[in-house]
């Protein structure tokens, strides 16, 4: 993905990436790479607790987007690595590792339980 | 686009309407639950425009209305309430508080007598009495208590529990939820509201609707993307359908959540939220055959119909928005926005006397 698709603060780039589950199965994940302040993420976008897919949502409490599932209304923190802020999730949201390679973004391994 | 109507049209448009308002019945509006909010949106049927909406309460959550239509229950989940709305004024007219830690979707007799209200939180559905204005019997289950369906001569309520599924035993509890697992249809006899049998699922149920009948439950469940076809009288599943998906879809994890048989009972209705479609089948002849897919907004969860069976309302909650697809030609007609951020789920259409 070229670099310039994130080159403004919280503009989402959508991005669908296969991948193979343990028992060899293709999946295929829904994400957004985002920049925040904290730098640039990649965020899969089915929501740990019953698969829904999160929306980026404004929050006027914390100043800047959220992400949040529409199913159940769990909460995460894109600046803070995904970590749940509220709801029925266990955990924050699964992230990408990504590589920055000169004017592009690699997104590579997903978080193992995503699958 | 504007439209002009030919003068005979509007003639015969007026006719049409003085005969539904002599027949008892009105306008019909479609109602629905912001499930994150605080109100329920009323849609005219006839444009799909919304008239109004109505606070409630915290996270409205359960719908129902007995045969007579002259009132619209709604239970909120956020507040432990239940409000009883006019739906001539589309006004609250009465609000019961008691109802304790997460009432979810409820069902109702069809003379009005008697509200069935799942409460998640407690693991119980409670029994409330609409003329006694009191909690008649309590009807302890496995699982999180979250749906219910009566039959057409309202001897039997249909409980379908779901579960904390992959949440581990400790946080539910941490979260003051229950704990225990379930995976079957609760059969509970109307006539002294105690559990007259159970028909296992294999996987955990979700939205579940009922033959006229009364022979037959479609059940969605977790982790089965389609629906299971139950018989009632031999206390079976009785097929397994599978949504016909393509390879892509397959890979893609989504859930089924939102199912509805046609008033006419010929086809079952079914949702695949994170596909956003809706599948319809040929009811009968057994197993049910896909017959159409239909594409929605995003997520699509509840589904009802309008009791003539001409059009299908789907909750969209991922867009906020509710489709409204033709059931003849299996085309959406259009797409109404609720509002944003209100996660629209349950609904239901009426048609309110005026």
């Amino acid at each position: 993905m070229p670099l310039q698709a994130v080159s403004k603060m919280w503009r989402p780039a959508p991005f669908s990436a296969r991948a193979s589950k343990l028992n060899g199965a293709a999946a295929t994940l829904q994400g957004i790479l985002l920049r925040t302040p904290a730098g640039l993420r990649a965020f899969c976008l089915h929501c740990p607790h019953e698969l829904c897919f999160l929306n980026l949502t404004e929050d006027e409490r914390s100043g800047h987007p959220l992400l949040v599932c529409p199913c159940h209304f769990s909460t995460f923190d894109p600046v803070a690595n995904g970590a749940r802020l509220s709801g029925p999730a266990e955990r924050g949201a699964y992230l990408f590792r990504l590589e920055v390679s000169g004017n592009r973004v690699h997104i590579r391994e997903v978080e193992e339980q995503a699958l | 686009m504007k439209w002009q109507l030919p003068l005979g049209f509007a003639t015969v448009c007026v006719a049409l309407w003085a005969g539904a308002v002599e027949d008892g019945k009105g306008r019909q509006k479609l109602y629905v639950l912001s499930s994150h909010g605080n109100d329920v949106t009323v849609v005219d049927v006839a444009t799909n425009q919304i008239l109004k909406t109505i606070q409630v309460g915290k996270d409205p959550h359960g719908v129902a209305a007995p045969k007579a239509e002259d009132v619209l229950w709604v239970a909120t989940e956020g507040d432990g309430g239940l409000s009883a709305i006019d739906p001539v004024r589309d006004e609250v007219v009465a609000q019961y508080s008691f109802f304790g830690n997460r009432p979810n979707e409820i069902e109702i007799t069809s003379d009005g007598r008697i509200i069935y209200v799942p409460v998640l939180g407690e693991g119980v559905y409670k029994v409330f009495d609409t003329v006694q204005k009191r909690i008649i019997a309590t009807i302890p289950t496995d699982g999180y208590p979250h749906n219910v369906v009566v039959s057409a001569d309202d001897r039997y309520m249909y409980l379908s529990p779901y579960d904390r599924g992959s949440t581990s035993a400790a946080k539910s509890a941490a979260q003051g939820l229950p704990t225990t697992l379930n995976k079957k249809i609760y059969i509970v006899d109307t006539n002294n509201h105690t559990v007259a049998g159970t028909i296992a699922t294999g996987n955990t149920p979700r939205p579940i609707a009922l033959s006229k009948d009364g022979t037959r439950l479609y059940v969605n469940t977790d982790d089965w993307m389609g629906f299971l076809v139950l018989d009632i009288p031999n206390r079976t599943v009785l097929h397994r359908v599978a949504y016909n998906l393509t390879p892509e879809e397959k890979t893609i994890p989504s859930r089924s959540h939102g199912i509805g048989v046609t008033p006419d009972q010929k086809e079952v209705w079914s949702t695949d939220t994170n596909h956003s479609v809706v599948f319809v089948y040929k009811r009968m002849p057994e197993p049910p055959e896909e017959i159409a897919r239909i594409a929605t907004g995003k997520i699509p969860y509840w589904i009802t119909f309008t009791p003539d069976g001409k059009t299908c309302y789907v909750a969209n909650t991922g867009d906020d928005t509710v489709s409204a697809i033709d059931v003849a030609t299996k085309k959406e007609r259009t797409r109404i926005f609720i509002g944003k951020g209100k996660a629209p789920k349950r609904l239901l259409v009426l048609s309110a006397k005026q």
